[in-house]
């Protein structure tokens, strides 16, 4: 059973640890004059309990900001850090760091593994026992509304079934950031709402910090706090008021 | 517009499509190369095999006079298109010879006397061959001088009937090669024609011949010999068609007065059947290797099929007609289609001129024809496996869901064809033609002597075929359901490689079941194509030493002709040459059952073996060891040919009592045997009837133990020099050969024609099909899911981790494969070895397994599917998992 849509409470913050961090962050692709800068200097702290939608342009360099504080890129200049959050040992450069999730645009599930199995994937490699791994995993997908979808193979699924399907598998970690880059951009516009509360609810659930990258305004509407991505540039000083 | 837009589509794949459209040249080049090289050698074998047959006979044609006028059947032979020389060659019959050499006079029974013009050697080089004294004057047979004891400046009498004896003086002694042929009985049937060419012969110049027959013509005939140089077709039934045509249309022009002894059309009525084989050769281990790149190609493009499905749903989303997709994926067709076969001529031509003989590799217009026809079938496997899939697609009316990889089975299910059994009822199927076509009724060729058409049992395919089928079939039932049901040991497999990643592994390649049985079952077909035609090709030179072997006898034979004595002590002598580790004296005489005359040998069944390979297939009705046990056990027990049991209704134990004449013409000698077992083959014997007897029981009951033939075993080394030796200590008065003579010189024309290079294209294709399906198909296959890996690493898997995925597929379809191929590999050796038994002289009593090339080929496969699998799990984390999700 899902769980109920919450409310977002508002809050300030104070009083709470950062959990990502990033310090003059920068991330250039290339050297010399074939050099692109993707994300410029770029300051900014999610704490526990944010819930952030990170807009812009296309090529504004949201996705790469994005893999910055997951820790798939690492900055070419500045600083980020996860503090609170776990080494990650045994963990690869390649994967994003312990306690940080993230749910990518296109399909995200492995297709040839069935739904719980593609839940069960994070589990297993973070050495979750398994009799625990599968109550995690069930609990997730209970929890996004798609239990009775754990036997289906990515295929048999609509585009939204899956991103909600790739939620689940970022709640079952127990995460305390969940980062989302572009979740509803192949969906339509009632399919990507339903996803965005799925998040929201997720992000409830495991007490993490949310952060959606988008160009949607009705998505960024639905969380409480509005980050702008303007040719690479982070300005993190918008609000929005049509948050729960 | 729409031209540019293809173009436009061309470029983009060039691009960014690559790998994946020079994979799919590569299998069409595969396939291309294949094609045109075994067709050039075909086409070229079927030449060699004609020019040989012509070579191989000393005069084309034998015109008989038949109670005409000599002068106008020699015009008329002269007017004859083709005919490029004609000689005059008279046959006299002499009632026998005499010498008186050293004290002692020596006459002989009955014999031949040639009369032979001023250019008869000068034409026909081939047919008399000078071993001593002059070429000028009186010739003498060896054998006939050696039964005369005369040496050239010698006088022997002839002896005719009616005439005064006439005494001429010996100028050289001669042997006659083609004496069967040379004394043949012109128009006469095969059944009909003499036993044995006769055993005195003498050769007149032809004035001197006339001097001495003048008083007796009746016993003259003449003869005219032909030489021709008439173009013949490549292939020898057309050239055998040819020739015999022109011989009948001589012969019908003459109105009766010249019958033709065709030598050329009979030695080209005997490559036709060799052709034929070479033809079925070319086939049976031809076409499972372009079937194989045709299916290898199939799975190149197969492993693309879901991306290319999501290129095409794209285009259809944005509005391009199915007709105008359709003309996209063409021009993609035609373009691998169009480079597979440049690369893939070009390759042949390459291969023409290093694999293949001198006089094949220059042979450009087979190649150019052979290079044709391939390309055609290059055209037909890049449409065959493109544009198939594509047309299936492009019927659906719904646009396909993009996805980024192929979809997976929920729970692998067994196709139609296997869950209704097929590959039962095949391998059934399979091995009921088996049984059928490996009777003894059964021939493969079947090309009656002076019947122009041939008869080529196509049936033959059907057991391999269906054995090739039914055991892919199996082999994919038995991939997946070890897939379906094997998980939990898969997962176990794993573990030690993947650790974390087992279970989802093992998960994974369960619902990958169709994917990864294709590759087990495409590698094991690639893999048995290659063990059976290596067999096969090992069989075949292991028979052809054999052969070499029945007819030399051993390494070294010397023989002596029949009825004289060689001298005492010879073995001894023989014995303590270099090189010579054993000698064996034999018996060679002869026999007569009923009002036959066959050969008769008389061995030592103890030791016989020690000089020469006596294989369990020359007899039938024990091992070669229990029949001659027998032998030895039961002295006059006696083996005789399959035909005489036949045809006497011999059962074993049964009496039978035959006349051996005297060795020296003194008489005969009653001897009975008891009939112990068939033998087929035994060295130095003839293709026909003969017995083999103990020497000891014979030399008893005769009271003469002659042993004319001795063998000589070198271990198989310096058989040259030892023969060079052996002709020293024997002088002139015997025969010496060698077997690295023989094998140039025995067998058909086929196995003259050597497989060789035929050997070496195939068993380097065997090996590049066998790579290039284990290694080609799982690099694909993996690079289409690179996805999935990015996204496992993105999800915490290690590298360590997914090299261990990617290294336990490797491993799984490497096993599967190398399992299975050795399985399908060894029935199809033995189907193959037995269907195509006509191709083996003598048949093999067991096959010769090439174990260095088999562990070869498997060593190669694994190593390059580990290096795939090592650059694959490299690739996995070689670049930021986040650039490979933006770009897929």
């Amino acid at each position: 059973m899902a769980l109920p849509l919450t409310s977002e409470v508002a809050h300030s913050g104070a009083g709470i640890a950062a959990v990502v961090r990033c310090d003059q962050a920068a991330r250039t692709y290339g050297h010399g004059a074939t050099a692109i800068v993707a994300v410029h200097g770029a300051s900014a702290e999610l704490r526990r309990g944010d819930r952030v939608a990170l807009v812009g342009a296309s090529g504004s360099g949201k996705s790469t900001l994005l893999h910055l504080f997951a820790g798939l890129e690492r900055p070419t200049s500045g600083t980020v850090d996860w503090p609170g959050l776990g080494t990650g040992g045994g963990r690869s450069d390649a994967s994003a760091v312990a306690g940080v999730s993230v749910i990518f645009q296109g399909p995200s599930l492995i297709p040839t593994l069935d739904v719980l199995e593609n839940v069960l994937v994070p589990l297993q490699l973070s050495g979750v026992p398994r009799p625990a791994s599968l109550v995690r995993a069930s609990d997730a997908l209970e929890a996004v509304g798609i239990s009775d979808l754990a036997a289906r193979l990515p295929d048999e699924l609509s585009g939204g079934q899956a991103q909600r399907v790739a939620v689940a598998r970022a709640l079952a970690t127990r995460p305390q950031v969940i980062l989302a880059d572009e979740p509803t951009g192949q969906l339509d516009s009632v399919t990507g709402l339903h996803v965005i509360e799925a998040l929201l609810a997720a992000a409830e659930r495991a007490d993490a910090a949310l952060l959606v990258t988008t160009h949607d305004h009705r998505v960024a509407d639905r969380l409480r706090t509005r980050w702008v991505m303007e040719d690479g540039r982070l300005n993190t000083d918008h609000q929005t008021g049509d948050h729960r | 517009m729409k031209r540019s837009i293809s173009l436009l589509w061309l470029a983009g794949l060039v691009r960014r499509r690559a790998p994946r459209l020079a994979a799919t040249a590569a299998g069409i080049a595969l396939a291309v190369s294949l094609v045109t090289v075994l067709g050039a050698f075909l086409t070229t074998s079927q030449a060699t095999m004609t020019q040989r047959a012509r070579a191989s006979v000393a005069a084309d044609w034998q015109v008989e006079v038949q109670n005409g006028d000599p002068a106008a059947v020699r015009d008329q032979l002269m007017r004859t298109p083709g005919d490029a020389a004609v000689s005059a060659v008279n046959y006299g019959a002499a009632t026998g010879f005499a010498s008186a050499t050293g004290g002692t006079s020596q006459s002989t029974g009955a014999g031949v006397v040639l009369g032979l013009g001023p250019d008869y050697r000068a034409t026909f080089p081939d047919q008399v061959r000078q071993l001593a004294g002059s070429s000028d004057g009186v010739q003498l047979a060896q054998q006939t001088a050696a039964n005369l004891k005369v040496v050239p400046g010698d006088k022997v009498t002839i002896r005719l009937q009616g005439a005064p004896p006439v005494t001429v003086t010996v100028a050289g002694v001669i042997d006659l090669p083609q004496a069967n042929s040379l004394f043949q009985r012109v128009g006469a049937s095969a059944q009909s024609q003499p036993v044995a060419p006769p055993d005195n012969v003498m050769l007149l110049p032809q004035t001197q011949f006339s001097g001495v027959f003048s008083s007796v013509p009746a016993a003259v005939t003449t003869q005219f010999h032909v030489r021709r140089d008439a173009p013949l077709a490549n292939n020898p039934a057309d050239a055998f068609t040819q020739d015999s045509g022109a011989a009948r249309n001589v012969e019908a022009a003459s109105a009766g007065a010249a019958l033709v002894g065709d030598n050329l059309g009979a030695a080209l009525d005997a490559a036709r059947g060799d052709a034929a084989y070479a033809t079925m050769l070319f086939l049976f281990l031809g076409l499972p290797g372009v079937v194989l790149a045709a299916m290898l190609t199939a799975a190149v493009v197969g492993a693309g099929a879901q991306r290319r499905r999501s290129e095409q749903a794209l285009l259809r989303i944005r509005g391009v007609a199915r007709r105008d997709v359709a003309r996209l994926a063409v021009a993609e067709t035609t373009l691998v289609a169009v480079s597979g076969s440049i690369v893939g001529v070009a390759g042949a031509a390459g291969l023409a001129g290093t694999a293949l003989p001198t006089s094949m590799a220059g042979s450009v217009s087979a190649l150019a024809l052979w290079a044709l026809v391939a390309t055609a079938v290059g055209f037909l496997v890049a449409f065959g496996t493109t544009m198939v899939p594509v047309w299936r697609d492009l019927r659906s009316p719904h646009v396909l869901q993009v996805r980024g990889e192929a979809a997976a089975a929920r729970t692998p299910r067994l196709p139609w064809w296997l869950r209704s059994g097929l590959d039962i009822v095949l391998l059934t199927l399979a091995g009921v033609v088996f049984w059928a076509s490996s009777g003894n009724d059964y021939s493969l060729v079947l090309a009656p002597e002076g019947v122009p058409t041939i008869s080529v049992s196509y049936w033959a395919f059907l057991g391999p075929a269906l054995l090739w089928l039914g055991s892919a079939g199996l082999l994919t039932r038995i991939v997946l359901l070890a897939l379906r049901h094997g998980r939990p040991v898969l997962e176990w497999v794993l573990r030690p490689v993947s650790g974390r990643l087992a279970s989802a592994g093992s998960a994974s390649l369960s619902r990958r079941g169709p994917v990864l049985a294709r590759s087990v079952v495409l590698l094991a077909l690639a893999l048995s194509f290659a063990g059976s035609v290596a067999t096969f090709n090992a069989t075949y030179a292991q028979q052809a030493e054999a052969d070499a072997l029945l007819t030399n006898g051993a390494d070294v034979t010397v023989t002596y002709p029949a009825g004289v004595q060689p001298p005492s002590g010879l073995d001894k002598e023989l014995s303590a040459l270099p090189g010579v580790t054993a000698v064996e004296g034999m018996q060679h005489r002869f026999a007569y059952v009923g009002a036959d005359l066959q050969d008769l040998y008389g061995v030592h069944p103890n030791t016989i073996s020690s000089v020469t390979a006596l294989q369990d297939a020359y007899f039938t009705g024990g091992t070669a060891t229990e029949v001659l046990q027998r032998l030895q056990a039961r002295p006059d027990s006696i083996l005789v040919s399959a035909e005489t049991v036949k045809d006497y209704q011999l059962q074993l134990g049964d009496t039978l009592r035959l006349r051996l004449p005297d060795p020296n013409g003194s008489g005969a000698t009653m001897v009975t045997f008891r009939y112990a077992g068939i033998v087929n083959e035994f060295p130095t014997a003839p293709k026909d009837s003969f017995f083999v007897a103990n020497a000891d029981y014979v030399a008893k009951a005769t009271g003469n133990g002659t042993q004319n033939t001795y063998l000589l075993d070198t271990g198989g080394a310096n058989q040259a020099s030892v023969a060079v030796a052996a002709r020293t200590t024997v002088g002139t008065g015997a025969a010496v050969s060698d077997i690295t003579l023989v094998r140039g010189q025995v067998g058909s024309s086929l196995t003259a024609v050597s497989l060789d290079g035929l050997t070496r294209i195939e068993l380097g294709y065997a090996i590049v099909l066998s790579v290039a399906a284990g290694a080609l198909v799982l690099g694909l296959g993996i690079a289409e899911r690179r996805r999935s890996f990015a996204i496992l690493s993105v999800l915490g898997a290690g590298r360590r981790e997914l090299s261990g995925l990617v290294a336990g597929e490797g491993a799984l379809v490497v096993a599967g494969g190398i399992a299975g191929g050795a399985a399908i590999g060894t029935g199809l050796s033995v189907m193959l070895v037995k269907v195509l038994t006509g191709v083996f002289d003598p048949p093999p009593a067991s096959i010769a397994v090439p174990a260095a090339y088999l562990v070869t080929t498997a060593l190669a496969v694994a190593a390059a599917v580990a290096a795939v699998t090592v650059v694959a799990a490299r690739g996995t984390s070689r670049r930021p998992a986040v650039e490979e999700l933006r770009e897929l």
